[in-house]
């Protein structure tokens, strides 16, 4: 099943700077998509427009069979904590919660806390003894995983990493690619922007992106528009 | 969560809220103090303006208004008069208790030294016998009021009256200055004043100065002026000093409700207390003196018009204070309320966090200032009036809800600016 569609998408900054033109990609549900390129070459701006942080200039995206494009603040707001996680290279925690308390700021926002499922998740990725720690208090490879568990506590339909270990030393890199390794046994989607060839590699398929257009896809499938 | 997010956030930025704080406290202790007072300024500045006269005339029922010019009385009127006997019914109205003092009056044209001259006899200072009243309810107290002798007279209620010598004990009198000039009576001389074939002689017991009419008249005791223009408890005036709250507008009591009636009976307008004056003494016209109470409700509402205005510019320099501080709190938090966005938080989820933040800070900051403005209040009471301000649980409600009100709006841009933020920076890393 097709979960997402877009369509000649664009994205100008102040009229002047191109961050995305006329870019076409359809995902399938239960894809692992690595998005790859140079810095400036628009993964990030589609990260952000896929996951709703961020509205196009032009074209249509359909996530999720929703036209995101027509949606307002609240309801991207809203769309967003429904089926969209979220992973940072920066990990971005609150740093003055704990870990537990980072994952249930993310179930509060989405309905209700449940301090239990926020410790179960915890424990899955090994955080069991640090659930009361600061993110001060964690190391990088500890952070990222408190991260991922924040994006996946609410079941979302599709994950979103953004250089998810770009900060992380080989040993906790490993770490989290057996995680999303596992996200995508259990039939997630999940679109990975990376440099890193070995990571991009363990996608389905391998986007390729230049100047802000998709110049590559290395895999099974490109969405070609249909007048094409 | 939401309780344990505001209290973290609270105790995070401390030295930021402690700021916004101290700006609630200033403008809540300022607009507390200023509304205690103002709540209380009616009786206190009434009180004020008694020291300056009285503010009612009763005359014998459809006599005419006295017309007196260089204090000689002009005017057409009846042979009618009050009753002496009656008055301390005065004392016994509804408003009994703001009647501060009456002065009655009973002049006539006698002739002293061998020149016509008006002579008014008035109480000087006089204990009048209130007899016990009946029963009487407060709330859910019956109170039996017991009777009382009421000092009253000319040294009460014009305070200002300058009295060269003493005031005139039985068989003396008080002399206006012009009079005094023009015939020569100094203190202790003795004179003789005849009315219609009648004598008396006084002793002049004190020079009269008052920049009025008074000047221009001798002062003896009631009962003598009586005895000499033959008018036995005759009483053609009677001053009465009230204690009244000013009315805005004109009310005519027929045109008014039951309901409305029983509030206009039960406040001390001038006009309600004029009212029950007549009530008490039948026969007896209660006039307000005009001037004097549109003075006084001119000069009440505007300094109550200065209290607010002053809250006011308070409450605005608070709120601006509350704006700074949280400006800057709000700036700094740029990126985590970002990440919130990012992780799914609507604006009025942004907009309730900041708000709650607010609301804490406008209610310790209120009650904090609202305490602070009690005691400002206590000192202002008794530095300007000499009797402290009694405290009201209105003005700490006021003053509550005014601060978490300032608290509000001197977040409210920033809090919006902070809604509005694209969680696509936090993405970005900007």
């Amino acid at each position: 099943m097709e979960l997402i569609r877009a369509e000649n998408l664009s994205k100008w900054y102040d009229e002047r700077v191109c961050a995305l033109k006329t870019v076409n990609l359809s995902v399938e549900g239960g894809e692992w998509i690595s998005v790859m390129g140079p810095s400036g070459s628009g993964k990030t701006t589609l990260l952000n427009l896929v996951g709703c942080l961020d509205t196009p200039t032009s074209g249509t995206l359909r996530v999720c069979d929703v036209d995101i494009t027509s949606l307002d603040q609240g309801g991207r707001a809203r769309f967003r904590r429904e089926n969209i996680g979220l992973v940072f290279q920066q990990f971005h925690l609150v740093p003055h919660l704990t870990a537990l308390e980072n994952v249930m700021l993310a179930q509060y926002f989405h309905s209700i806390e449940d301090e239990c499922e926020a410790t179960k998740a915890l424990e899955c990725v090994g955080l069991g003894d640090r659930l009361h720690h600061l993110p001060g208090h964690l190391s990088g490879g500890e952070q990222q995983r408190v991260c991922i568990v924040r994006a996946l506590i609410n079941d979302p339909k599709i994950v979103l990493a953004d250089e998810p270990t770009g900060n992380l030393d080989r040993e906790n890199e490993e770490n989290v690619l057996e995680i999303f390794r596992g996200l995508h046994r259990l039939g997630k989607t999940v679109l990975v922007v990376t440099h890193n060839p070995e990571i991009g590699e363990l996608g389905d398929r391998v986007v390729e992106m230049a100047h802000g257009e998709v110049v590559g896809c290395r895999g099974q499938k490109l969405y070609i528009p249909r007048e094409f | 969560m939401f309780f344990h997010l505001l209290r973290k956030s609270i105790r995070r930025r401390w030295s930021r809220i402690v700021l916004a704080l101290l700006a609630v406290v200033m403008g809540a202790s300022v607009a507390s103090a200023l509304i205690t007072v103002a709540l209380d300024i009616n009786e206190k500045m009434g009180r004020e303006f008694r020291a300056y006269g009285a503010n009612i005339l009763l005359i014998p029922e459809n006599s005419t208004l006295p017309l007196e010019i260089g204090g000689v009385d002009y005017s057409v009127k009846k042979e009618k008069y009050l009753d002496e006997r009656e008055l301390y019914k005065i004392k016994t109205v509804f408003w009994r208790h703001n009647i501060l003092g009456y002065v009655p009056y009973l002049s006539g044209m006698a002739e002293v030294g061998g020149t016509k001259t008006v002579l008014t006899g008035t109480y000087f200072d006089e204990g009048v016998e209130v007899p016990a009243l009946g029963r009487a309810w407060f709330g859910d107290r019956r109170v039996e009021e017991a009777g009382a002798t009421f000092t009253t007279g000319a040294k009460r209620v014009f305070p200002w009256w300058k009295v060269e010598g003493r005031w005139p004990a039985p068989g003396e009198a008080l002399v206006g200055a012009s009079v005094a000039e023009r015939m020569g009576l100094g203190i202790g001389t003795v004179f003789k004043a005849s009315y219609q074939g009648k004598e008396e002689y006084f002793a002049t017991a004190g020079i009269l100065t008052t920049g009025g009419g008074e000047e221009g008249q001798v002062f003896v005791h009631l009962g003598e002026a009586q005895r000499l223009f033959g008018r036995d408890d005759g009483v053609d005036k009677v001053l009465v000093s009230a204690l009244t709250t000013p009315e805005r507008g004109e009310v005519d009591p027929k045109r008014l409700s039951p309901e409305e009636y029983e509030v206009w009976y039960c406040t001390p307008y001038i006009s309600s207390i004029t009212l029950q004056l007549e009530e008490a003494l039948p026969g007896a016209e209660a006039r307000p003196i005009r001037q004097v109470a549109e003075n006084e409700g001119r000069l009440l509402l505007k300094f109550e018009g200065m209290l607010f205005l002053i809250t006011s510019v308070a409450l605005a320099a608070s709120a601006l204070g509350v704006m700074a501080a949280m400006t800057t709190s709000i700036f700094e938090r740029q990126r985590e309320v970002g990440l919130m966005k990012a992780l799914g938080a609507d604006e009025g989820q942004i907009y309730q966090l900041f708000f709650a933040e607010a609301g804490a800070v406008g209610l310790a900051g209120g009650a904090i200032g609202a305490f602070l403005g009690l005691l400002l209040a206590g000192a202002i009471g008794s530095r300007v009036f000499g009797t402290p301000v009694g405290t009201s649980p209105l003005a700490l409600g006021v003053t509550l809800a005014l601060s978490t009100l300032v608290a509000f709006l001197g977040c409210l841009s920033p809090v919006r600016r902070a809604a509005k933020v694209e969680p696509a920076l936090v993405m970005r890393g900007d």
